[in-house]
């Protein structure tokens, strides 16, 4: 079939039949590289083979060339070998299925931002959780060269202690907590809400979440029966008690300023956020479960204090660590949350929120 | 001082000491030292209490490890 030159869709035909010689070349490579694996597998096998056959050689190596007794044992051959099979198969299944390692390399990315934010997740302070990490690799370098190049047990010992040391730093809390201190200004704290709401009756409220940087506040309807009002019109409701028809007042929760706390910024989730305030700030409970399903989130509180607000705070806004949850997942979710119920099993608290739309 | 740097601090002078202790004694067994390391951990532990942020697996496995180590020398592995 004669191709017409001057046919510019015919050109860039042709142009993308050009390149045939660099796919023979490309899978000359391949095939060049899978060569290379399998040969060095069958010479490491070999090399073991004769490692434990030939007494001669095993002393060349431990005078010569130590590291290659440790390189020549079963365990390092199979996991050298397994290693060099799994990336020989992926590269031959990228070569069939025709895929480039570009679009691997984008995943692998993406895998690894999505990793990245689980660390953060985890080490979310950077002076003293730096330091452990730190003093933990040096540990696991030390511990590993003074067990397996130099032999020195005590060195070892010694790398080891760094990495419990590293590691223990790491599990323990990042702030000082609060003690009885906190305890009276947190309870001090819940007073002013309740002078504010003693003098009716309260319903439930709602914690709206906060717009434009501005605190934290809650919606409580001044009615027993709660009406059906817009976000909006809950916003716009007075700060303080102006008359005696009024549907409802926005108030500060103790909560009101969660918003503003620094590693708030960052990528935490919610479990590590409560974790954060309530246990290892205000110490107000020793342990914090999440579970969060469709817009219903519960919080399971451990060892929770529910003595440390007045009756109308407790029957509007919660007990003061379900207060302070609701803040928090109103501040997380960017949207209104209402206190469902709170039952206390045991010793440990169960709060129900709902996330309204 | 908050509770938690002095059970680091104390961690940290118990743990060194433990190995110069075993190493001027002349100690060429890595089980001995976990051992006395796990030791000094839990009474270190025992006597500050520090609360964690989440479960002590750092004496879990140290617990883990000496409980191996000890089965393998008294030959109930």
């Amino acid at each position: 079939m004669k191709i017409r030159v001057s046919d510019d869709k015919v050109l860039t035909r042709l142009r993308s039949r050009e390149p045939g010689k660099p796919v023979a070349n490309a899978r000359l490579g391949e095939a060049l590289i899978d060569i290379q694996t399998i040969v060095i597998i069958g010479l490491l096998y070999w090399l073991l083979t004769e490692e434990q056959s030939n007494p001669f050689l095993r002393t060349w190596l431990s005078d010569n060339f130590p590291l290659g007794l440790y390189i020549l044992s079963p365990l390092a051959v199979a996991v050298i070998s397994g290693t060099l099979l799994v990336v020989t198969a992926f590269r031959i299944g990228l070569f069939v299925t025709g895929r480039s390692m570009t679009f691997v390399g984008g995943e692998v990315l993406r895998g690894l931002s999505g990793l990245e934010i689980q660390l953060r997740k985890f080490v979310s302070t950077k002076g003293t959780t730096t330091s452990a990490l730190i003093l933990t690799s040096f540990g696991t370098a030390l511990g590993l060269y003074s067990y397996f190049i130099a032999g020195i047990i005590p060195l070892t010992a010694l790398g080891i202690s760094c990495i419990i040391l590293g590691l223990t730093a790491l599990s323990l809390p990042r702030h000082v907590r609060g003690g009885p201190g906190m305890r009276a200004m947190l309870q001090g704290a819940t007073r002013g809400v309740e002078a504010l709401l003693e003098q009716g009756t309260v319903g439930r409220a709602t914690y709206l979440p906060p717009a434009d940087g501005d605190a934290i506040f809650a919606y409580v309807p001044l009615t027993p029966q709660p009406e059906t009002l817009s976000i909006d019109e809950m916003k716009q409701a007075p700060k303080s008690h102006v008359g005696n028809n009024e549907k409802g007042l926005l108030v500060h929760p103790v909560g009101s300023e969660l918003n503003r706390i620094p590693e708030f910024q960052e990528a935490l989730s919610l479990e590590e956020r409560l974790r954060y305030v309530l246990v290892e700030s205000a110490d107000v409970c020793s342990r914090v479960m999440v579970e969060e399903t469709g817009s219903v989130v519960v919080v399971a509180m451990e060892s929770a204090d529910t003595d440390l607000q007045g009756q109308k705070y407790l029957e509007s806004l919660g007990s003061l660590p379900s207060s302070l949850a609701a803040c928090i997942i109103a501040t997380l979710h960017n949207k209104p949350v209402t206190l469902l119920d709170e039952k206390k099993t045991g010793n440990r608290l169960i709060a129900r929120f709902r996330l309204l739309a | 001082m908050r509770r938690e740097n002095s059970f680091l601090i104390s961690l940290a002078i118990l743990l060194v000491t433990s190995v110069v202790l075993l190493s001027t004694l002349r100690v060429q067994n890595l089980a001995t030292y976990l051992n006395l390391f796990t030791l000094c951990y839990f009474a270190d532990s025992f006597v500050f209490r520090p609360k964690r942020r989440s479960i002590d697996f750092v004496g879990l496995g140290l617990l883990y490890y000496s409980a191996l180590f000890l089965a393998i020398a008294f030959r109930v592995l």
